[in-house]
């Protein structure tokens, strides 16, 4: 199973609705787009990282983070969504299928409110 | 408001507080803690700034925590040859996910403290400093430390001499000139600078 299957699985369980996957503009992608309750929650899938869970922030590096939060912009705009609480969640995924859901793992930084 | 508090008003239910006691040491287990608390718990006031305690009023509230109806406790112990294979940190995050499945309830998000995030069949949090913040991670915190410090004074009868009943096995002046004459013993972590 590909670390983004065991990532959807473990989401499903914890009571997450997976409403769209690969999510794709010319900026990037967004791997898992949820929702829980009535938040919009965008996941990122870190696989292989070995046993080496550790600090979350250190995963994705903030230009990813910044990457990441530019497409689900775009994401919101294409779906006509307005005003609806989002979080950014990253799921680990390693060597031995141990998985990691960090929920909130970050949050936009300052620039994207201006 | 608090994290936890925010998320149980959110109806997010069970949370479990998680907090490990001794990266630091040279000698003796990382011991791990898990801790669910009723949301209506006086228990939750209680466990507060869990560093500002004294060990006396520390060991009177884990007697609580361990005793209360509405209260889950999960511990779980990495010993010190674990730690040498896989290094600190593995061993504090095996503890940790260990500590977790051993509640007899399963909590849907894991508050952790610090910046460290454990494999989990839940989700959790790392939350800085969160052990003064989140009253479960203050009570996790308090759990972990008393059964270290208890474990450590047994050892201390076990392998006298050390004085791992006051030091515990943390890195003192006195631990290291124990070391020095006596040598180190089965529970010294010898991929320890100044042990092995």
């Amino acid at each position: 199973m590909r670390g983004e299957e065991i990532a959807r699985k473990h989401l499903k369980k914890q009571g997450l609705k997976i409403l769209e996957t690969n999510f794709r503009t010319r900026q990037g992608e967004l791997d898992i787009i949820a929702r829980e309750r009535d938040t919009l929650v965008f996941v990122e899938v870190k696989t292989a990282l070995n046993t080496n869970f550790g600090n979350p922030l250190e995963w994705i590096p903030l230009w990813k983070q910044n990457r990441i939060v530019k497409v689900s912009q775009s994401y919101l705009l294409s779906r006509g969504l307005h005003d609806i609480p989002v979080r950014y969640d990253v799921v680990g995924v390693d060597a031995d299928r141990n998985v990691c859901h960090v929920r909130d793992a970050f949050r936009p930084s300052s620039e994207f409110f201006v | 408001m608090a994290l936890e508090e925010d998320l149980l008003s959110q109806g997010h239910w069970p949370i479990c507080g998680v907090d490990e006691a001794g990266r630091g040491p040279l000698a003796g287990p990382v011991v791990a803690a898990a801790v669910i608390i009723d949301p209506s718990h006086e228990l939750r006031r209680v466990v507060k700034d869990s560093k500002k305690l004294s060990p006396v009023k520390r060991e009177r509230i884990y007697e609580r925590l361990i005793s209360s109806e509405g209260v889950w406790v999960g511990v779980s112990f990495v010993d010190a040859s674990s730690i040498d294979e896989m290094n600190i940190l593995q061993a504090a995050l095996k503890a940790m996910t260990e500590a977790v499945s051993d509640l007899g309830e399963s909590p849907v998000i894991a508050l952790v403290d610090g910046n460290i995030a454990p494999p989990l069949s839940c989700s959790c949090m790392p939350v800085i400093r969160g052990d003064q913040t989140e009253p479960s991670i203050s009570a996790a915190s308090i759990v972990a430390k008393v059964v270290r410090d208890r474990y450590m004074i047994r050892m201390d009868t076990l392998y006298p001499g050390y004085g791992f009943a006051t030091h515990k096995g943390y890195p003192t002046k006195a631990h290291y000139e124990a070391i020095h004459s006596l040598g180190i013993c089965p529970i010294h972590r010898r991929s320890f600078k100044g042990v092995g």
